[in-house]
């Protein structure tokens, strides 16, 4: 039975209003076909290349053009991206609120960006804040207000990786040169974040937003735990730390179905443990009787999960 | 024959519809409540996080198995019993892909999938073990495309299809050839007879399954069609000849075919394909510069971004003044969740992109501070 045989009978039979059955008919045979997705990635690119391509350009020419010019131009810029979305936005609330326009979410975007390399580059040319980063808590700051009142995913993720790059963490990517004090600055950052997220959420403030908090604090701690279980001396109190964190994200990603939660909390503990094991064997034979006993055991655990929960999420 | 019964298939799309139109308020969680049971099927399923993890798992456990089986086996075999074992082996693995989806009614639970696909390449391997000499990737390439086939038939696996087009496409740059156009010449016409052959076979069926997954396979053959015409995009292949007729109808192709692909697509409203087409067009703007032998300059991604910005802007525009904010049936507002879920995932993985470069490296008394792009997405600069 098609999509469309199904509509017309649960029309026929009262499940759906035959107003319901016209617009649902309308999107199944495609008399209306959205490409609000295409376009945002056409802008989201856009504004990424746009960006990039401005600062390459005032790396390059920044002795022809000047500082005044190049100021003068970011601030232009800035001035026209925010003038425009205070112009065109919705009036603030709680809730979660539809942008009146697509191009409204990326113009904020683009604003900010901008914004961020003219603080950058004023940083930079002139050392406001002694060589400390300060910009980017001032950056995390305003975006983290912009974000909020635009309702504006993209913004907040700004707004927080400028807060983690503030602290001197850098969340793309983590090569593992660093030391126990970065670690224990990620912690912080990943306790902040998530602790942040959660009151906002249970103030009711943007409540929607909490899932971008928590995925980006649980992969900061994490991987920071993870790091650190190599090392020798505390190795295992990370590992111990990193096992409790796992347990407490499976358990809770399961008590809220946040399923993704509980692929990080295996996935985790898994490779921790296995590192710590496989590090004292070297006959091939037990590696592979390893995989064989510890994986299915996670599979069995697996199974159980998901038979329990079948498709939730 | 397929595992799963079409009336199975198309249920299971027909329940991700009604979800979705109920998140996107087109339905009452009341009449969802009433409709899901109508649609239910005797499936196991699960979500797409545990499907991830179960397959991760399922690849450690059988991989491991094969691992201590090969080495049980180590040294007391020639390289033909070898690729009889694989080959049997990797029937074992096709069979308990088979029991797990005939007995324990598994639908992309993700053990069934990692059997699935280890018995391809187990048999792939073992018939080019079992040939030997000159041509055993030829052999293995032949077989796994071959394999992965039956999958997507079999299992309806649609990234199965797809990689077995680029086992397809792979063949041909496998034969010793003094043309270095002609290999690549009959990959493309091979991905173009798949494209036209999937596009005849889903026209009875429109968008119901199968029609829709044959949508995905066609868009996913004339990606491939484009990227091999692309001789920048593909250049590792072949060396570029600028000298070359080829060289130059190849930069022809690669406006002709996007161009076609959004005519197409925007005509048929297929999304799969109108993606594709927007790839393929920004692919050939990024390209052209160096098909020609022009000089790159740094103000470049700013023409592009700024054209990028221009079409969506303009496009959005175009549309929503439109009579009821629509154009011959399109819309730039947002119909489904969906749509927006998948924004959503894109805005979280925007904060891990790339750093904005701010300044100049040299003018820098301290070139960390400014020049490697401290500002906005994931600036700075210590790592744990």
């Amino acid at each position: 039975m098609t999509t469309l045989e199904r509509l017309a009978e649960w029309k026929a039979v009262g499940t759906i209003t035959p107003s319901q059955h016209d617009t649902l008919t309308a999107l199944v045979r495609k008399q209306r076909v959205s490409v609000h997705l295409e376009l945002s990635v056409l802008w989201y690119l856009g504004v990424l290349s746009f960006v990039g391509g401005l600062g390459w350009t005032m790396r390059a020419y920044v002795a022809d053009l000047g500082d005044a010019a190049i100021l003068s131009l970011l601030t232009l810029m800035v001035a026209a991206c925010f003038c425009y979305c205070f112009a065109t936005v919705a009036p603030y609330a709680n809730r979660e609120v539809e942008s009146p326009n697509l191009s409204l979410d990326y113009v904020l975007y683009l604003g900010c960006l901008v914004l961020s390399a003219e603080i950058s580059y004023l940083e930079y040319r002139f050392h406001l804040f002694d060589h400390w980063h300060h910009h980017l808590l001032i950056v995390s700051v305003i975006f983290g207000a912009l974000a909020y009142r635009f309702d504006n995913r993209f913004v907040l993720s700004l707004a927080l990786s400028s807060l983690a790059g503030w602290l001197g963490l850098r969340i793309s990517g983590f090569d593992v040169v660093a030391a126990d004090p970065l670690r224990a600055t990620a912690l912080i950052y990943g306790g902040f974040v998530a602790g942040l997220g959660a009151w906002l959420h249970r103030q009711g403030i943007k409540p929607h937003f909490l899932d971008v908090y928590l995925h980006l604090s649980a992969n900061v701690v994490l991987a920071a735990l993870a790091s650190g279980i190599g090392e020798p001396g505390m190795g295992l109190a990370y590992l111990a730390a990193l096992l409790s964190l796992c347990a407490a994200a499976i358990l809770l990603g399961v008590r809220y179905r946040k399923f993704a939660f509980v692929t990080y909390g295996i996935l985790y503990a898994y490779g921790a443990i296995s590192y710590k094991v496989l590090v004292f064997i070297d006959d091939a034979f037990a590696i592979f009787w390893y995989g064989i006993i510890t994986g299915t055991l996670v599979l069995v655990a697996l199974v159980a999960l998901a038979r329990r929960f079948g498709r939730d999420e | 024959m397929t595992a799963y019964r079409q009336e199975d298939e198309r249920a299971i799309r027909t329940g991700r519809r009604v979800d979705d139109w109920t998140q996107s308020g087109l339905l009452t969680p009341e009449q969802r409540s009433v409709l899901l049971p109508q649609l239910a099927v005797e499936l196991r399923r699960t979500n797409k996080f545990l499907r991830i993890t179960l397959f991760l798992f399922g690849g450690v456990i059988l991989h491991s198995a094969l691992g201590l089986f090969a080495l049980f086996l180590s040294g007391t075999t020639g390289e033909t019993t070898a690729a009889l074992l694989c080959v049997i082996a990797g029937g074992a693995c096709f069979w308990l892909a088979s029991q797990l989806v005939r007995r324990y009614h598994l639908y992309r639970f993700g053990v069934e999938e990692v059997a699935a696909l280890t018995a391809a390449g187990l048999v792939a391997t073992g018939a080019a073990l079992f040939v030997g000499g000159d041509s055993p990737l030829v052999v293995g390439l032949a077989v796994a495309a071959t394999m992965l086939a039956v999958l997507f038939l079999h299992f309806g696996f649609v990234y199965a299809a797809v990689l077995a087009m680029v086992a397809a496409a792979a063949l041909p740059f496998q034969f010793a050839s003094e043309s270095e156009v002609l290999p690549r010449a009959i990959a493309i016409v091979v991905l173009a007879a798949i494209a036209v052959m999937v596009r005849r076979a889903r026209s009875e069926y429109g968008d119901e399954y199968p029609g829709d997954v044959l949508t995905v396979i066609e868009a996913c053959a004339w990606l491939g069609v484009y990227l091999l015409v692309n001789l920048v995009a593909s250049g590792g292949l072949t060396r570029l000849d600028r000298a070359s007729s080829f060289y130059w109808v190849t930069f022809a192709v690669i406006w002709l075919l996007p161009a076609a692909g959004l005519w197409w697509s925007l005509r048929g409203r297929e999304r799969p394909l109108l993606l594709v087409s927007l790839v393929m067009a920004l692919g050939t703007l990024l390209s052209s510069k160096a098909y020609l032998g022009a000089p790159s300059y740094e103000w470049d991604p700013i023409v592009f971004g700024l054209l990028l910005i221009v079409i969506a802007g303009g496009v959005r525009r175009w549309l929503s003044s439109g009579e009821g904010g629509m154009r011959h049936g399109y819309t730039a507002s947002r119909i489904l969740q969906s749509d927006q879920a998948a924004l959503g995932s894109l805005a979280m993985v925007s904060a891990v992109h790339t750093d904005v470069p701010v300044a100049p490296s040299a003018a820098a008394p301290d070139s960390a501070i400014g020049g490697g792009g401290r500002s906005g997405g994931a600036g700075a600069g210590g790592a744990f």
